[in-house]
């Protein structure tokens, strides 16, 4: 819908109903069409935000100058995304991708980093020393050291693997965004830029590339070899990362039996656009009858009477979107009332180790089940509806801490090159909804889920096809060698040891209708939001029946399960699970609120 | 949308209806932020860690988890002559502990010391935080399965701060949101106070008070091995509305590390020894902003 025009009424020109409400009929068409387009707000774009938290981020990842157990030194700490369309503009194959039209646009405006300095303008001492011991003095305040928080952060872009089977090298090739951080930013008594952000970066993000958040930390490591030496380790505590992008308004999903949306409210005709039309609240403009005169405001057709009908909804503001109740608005005149949205769910962060090596597994959460298990929960306090889920596989390495220094002092090796039964090592990822906070009803749906088997062949130093079966890239942030997991083998050229994969986890999708867009096969869009009595009522998940929830959800959880042959997980370097853990992206759609 | 009022019975000229007309041409084809009711949108703070459970081998730091109190025995080094923020949280007490000194002879002992944990955001935009979800999750109530947290919120059979029973319920964690005051943004004694749980009872929030049935409808990967999730569920609703430039910074306060077999111990805890081990937190943050 084009935007509205007026007849311009030239000086010694007969005033006729086309210069004064003409124009009036026209924007009352679009208000009772709810056809307000995003090219008519003065702001267009809704935000969203890539948020990630770290409890710690320390010297037991090789940050610094640090040697033991022959890992690389000075390495950068990384985190990969993507942000693939929504599947009504996902358009893409192992060929290549067709960028439609309208594609909608993502831009990076600001990003912001931020950690725990316990309100002073010091460091805080770490907890790792270089011998793999226990620091006694974790978590004090240090006031000689600040300079440990010379960081450089920066995000980088490569192309997609799987765009490109036959790529070689994952390591990025464009920075988007780079800002080295001189310590003395957190050092100051009056003011410390912490959080420290960068605003107006308006950096374009492309829709099938891979992107990584990257931190360098050279100094947060003790280094004999710096004037003067640096003598103690230290730790970024509560690291929170935080991207901000804007993409235009995007319209919201609707329901039809040959494209339907799974779990989606059933009220209000499958949460219809309830435009002034449908719900018979039209905006009335009388335009004067043929002959008749042209009147201000004595008659229905006044021209100030007509103007008050558009003024008039002004006042009361123009409206649309869902609310967290699930409860479409009630008098909707936007055209596009829906954004771009990205939840960052973390899974196996904050180990004792940094991540999981293998001789340890068994010392982890619930590690007695001879399986390393994780999940997080997010409550939902305002509905979404799921497009994509990305599942970000970490194989960082990583120094052992403990006191006396562990026997394996380094979680080195890719499953399966020092045991030689990587074709046991299962991980499991799954995202579901729940009910059961405050409830006495407990049960769970899946949304999405994923599993890979065998990470590594020794023929090829690659992983397995069941391994990549849903495979979208890798990416090497400390190229050419990489800080990932060694994938080293015998007569094979040099492997690179990247540092993480994307995979897609599929939507639950049984069969047509429920065969949505993706990368790989895929499941139609899953509506999650809780409700209220009202709301409810759901359409059908892919199983051709209700939700196991009904309607109830509360909460998203995302679970991770890692067994390893089925028994202890065997003594050695091996990586179950990189530094700091792996993440979940929710990816989709989430409406205007108030 | 426009100042143009024509009425009956007064002087009009086309002047002015064009200058009516353009005035509404112009404010519907670009329409202001204002004039949208519904013009934000949510997004979701997830923060989420499984600790080392309490008793590890390999249990060896208490992060994201710091020391309450700044001051020279929390300070590797020299000193500062003084500290900035002793106490950088404000609101944080709870029955029995007294994190400072109490006199110049007398210097605070260490299982008088709370630890906080503390994530900061920066809000370049007004923003509205809608809601504040923290969760402290253990294994199932019922003991089935295999635990690895286990929490019973409550103070000890032998000893308990003054006012409270034998094994009654604690009041001992504490959370809050305050904002960096823009005149004096390091200066944490000038933070606005934007919400604060404190003073409750940690048990009055259970999860449920229904146990998880053995049986229900699971996802996958199934069977998470301490069956359902018990624990606290504390969701606060807003809205907390945050100015622009705004520093927000969101405080969990774990009671101090308590050894139930010292004579210093200032209560006997459910918290044990290392108060950052003995459950899952789950912390989530809604936040609407503007359309841009």
């Amino acid at each position: 819908m084009a935007k509205v025009t007026r007849t311009k009424l030239a000086r010694g020109t007969k005033l006729t109903p086309d210069h004064t409400h003409s124009l009036l009929t026209d924007a009352a068409a679009q208000m009772n069409a709810a056809t307000v387009d995003v090219q008519q707000l003065q702001a267009p774009n809704s935000s969203f935000r890539i948020n990630w938290y770290f409890p710690n981020l320390s010297t037991d990842f090789p940050f610094g100058n640090h040697t033991l157990g022959g890992l690389a030194r000075n390495q950068k700490f990384c985190i990969p995304f993507t942000l693939p369309p929504t599947q009504d503009y996902f358009d893409a194959d192992a060929g290549g991708e067709n960028l439609v039209r309208d594609q909608p646009s993502l831009v990076l405006e600001e990003v912001s980093f931020s950690f725990d300095q316990r309100g002073e303008g010091a460091a805080i001492v770490g907890h790792h020393n270089a011998n793999g011991t226990v620091n006694v003095d974790a978590g004090k305040l240090d006031f000689e050291e600040i300079r440990a928080y010379d960081m450089d952060i920066s995000l980088v872009e490569k192309d997609q693997l799987f765009f490109n089977s036959s790529q070689s090298d994952y390591t990025p090739s464009k920075v988007v965004f780079n800002a080295p951080i001189a310590s003395l930013s957190f050092a100051g008594n009056d003011l410390r830029f912490n959080p420290f952000t960068v605003t107006e970066i308006n950096a374009s993000i492309s829709p099938f590339k891979t992107y990584a958040f990257v931190l360098s930390a050279p100094s947060l490591d003790v280094d004999s070899t710096l004037a003067p030496a640096k003598t103690r380790p230290h730790s970024i505590v509560s690291a929170h990362i935080s991207l901000k992008v804007r993409s235009v308004l995007l319209p919201r999903d609707v329901y039809a039996a040959s494209s339907p949306i799974q779990n989606m409210p059933s009220k209000d005709t499958n949460l219809l656009v309830r435009s002034p039309t449908a719900i018979g609240q039209t905006v009335a403009i009388t335009a004067p009858a043929a002959g008749s005169n042209i009147v201000a405001d004595s008659t229905a057709d006044g021209v100030t009477r007509n103007i008050e009908h558009i003024t008039s909804e002004f006042r009361h503001r123009l409206s649309g979107g869902v609310d967290k109740f699930c409860e479409t608005t009630a008098r909707q005149m936007l055209k596009n009332d829906a954004g771009y949205e990205v939840v960052a769910i973390p899974l196996l962060n904050n180990r004792a180790m940094g991540g999981v090596c293998s001789a340890y597994a068994g010392s982890e959460p619930w590690g007695a089940t001879s399986a390393v298990w994780d999940r997080s929960v997010v409550p939902l306090n305002y509905p979404m509806v799921i497009h994509s889920v990305i599942i970000a596989w970490n194989w960082q390495r990583f120094f052992t801490t403990a006191t006396p220094a562990p026997a394996t002092p380094v979680a080195l090796r890719v499953p399966g090159a020092a045991s030689g039964a990587g074709n046991t090592f299962v991980a499991e990822f799954g995202l579901g909804i729940g009910e059961g906070i405050q409830s006495d009803s407990f049960n769970y749906q899946q949304i999405a889920s994923h599993t890979m088997t065998e990470p590594w062949v020794s023929a090829t130093g690659l992983p397995a096809a069941t391994w990549d079966s849903r495979i979208i890239d890798r990416i090497n942030c400390n190229g050419p060698d990489g800080n990932g997991a060694n994938r080293a083998s015998a007569g094979v050229n040099d492997p690179q040891n990247w540092e993480w994969e994307l995979h897609q986890m599929d939507i639950i999708n049984a069969a047509a209708p429920y065969l949505g867009s993706g990368y790989y096969t895929n499941g139609r869009p899953f509506f999650a939001g809780k409700s209220w009595a009202p709301t409810q009522g759901r359409n059908n998940v892919s199983t051709g029946a209700l939700s196991a929830v009904a309607g109830r959800e509360q909460f998203l959880e995302a679970r991770v399960k890692i067994t390893y042959g089925g028994g202890a997980f065997p003594n050695n370097d091996e990586v179950i699970s990189g530094y700091q853990g792996h993440w979940i992206y929710v990816i989709g759609k989430k409406y205007l609120t108030r | 949308m426009t100042d143009q009022q024509f009425s009956d019975a007064t002087t009009i000229d086309g002047s002015r209806i064009d200058s009516a007309m353009e005035d509404i041409e112009r404010h519907f084809n670009d329409v202001p932020q204002g004039d949208i009711r519904t013009k934000w949108t949510p997004s979701s703070y997830a923060m989420s860690w499984s600790p080392t459970p309490a008793g590890s081998a390999y249990q060896n730091h208490s992060f994201p988890f710091l020391k309450c109190l700044n001051d020279a025995t929390t300070t590797v080094g020299v000193s500062p002559d003084s500290f900035a923020n002793p106490f950088r949280v404000k609101g944080f007490n709870i029955p029995g502990v007294l994190p400072e000194p109490q006199s110049s002879s007398t210097p605070a002992q260490e299982m008088n010391r709370q630890y906080h944990s503390t994530v900061s955001f920066e809000f370049n935009r007004p923003a509205i935080i809608t809601h504040v979800d923290v969760m402290l999750l253990v294994d199932d109530r019922a003991g089935r399965g295999t635990t690895s947290y286990a929490n019973t919120y409550q103070y000890g059979a032998t000893r308990t701060p003054p006012g409270f029973n034998a094994n009654a319920n604690s009041k001992d964690f504490n959370f809050t949101l305050q904002v960096d005051a823009p005149t004096g943004p390091e200066d944490r004694q000038l933070n606005p106070i934007e919400m604060m749980r404190h003073d409750w009872t940690l048990n009055m929030s259970q999860a449920s008070n229904v146990v998880w049935p053995a049986v229900f409808a699971d996802m996958t990967p199934s069977g998470f091995p301490s069956l359902g999730f018990s624990g606290v569920v504390e969701k606060i609703e807003g809205p907390f509305p945050i100015h622009r430039n705004g520093r927000v910074r969101l405080t969990m306060t774990i009671p101090p590390s308590i050894d139930n077999a010292s004579a210093d111990r200032p209560y006997d805890s459910s918290w044990g020894a290392q108060p950052w081990a003995t459950q899952q937190f789950n912390v989530t943050m809604h936040v609407l902003e503007e359309l841009v």
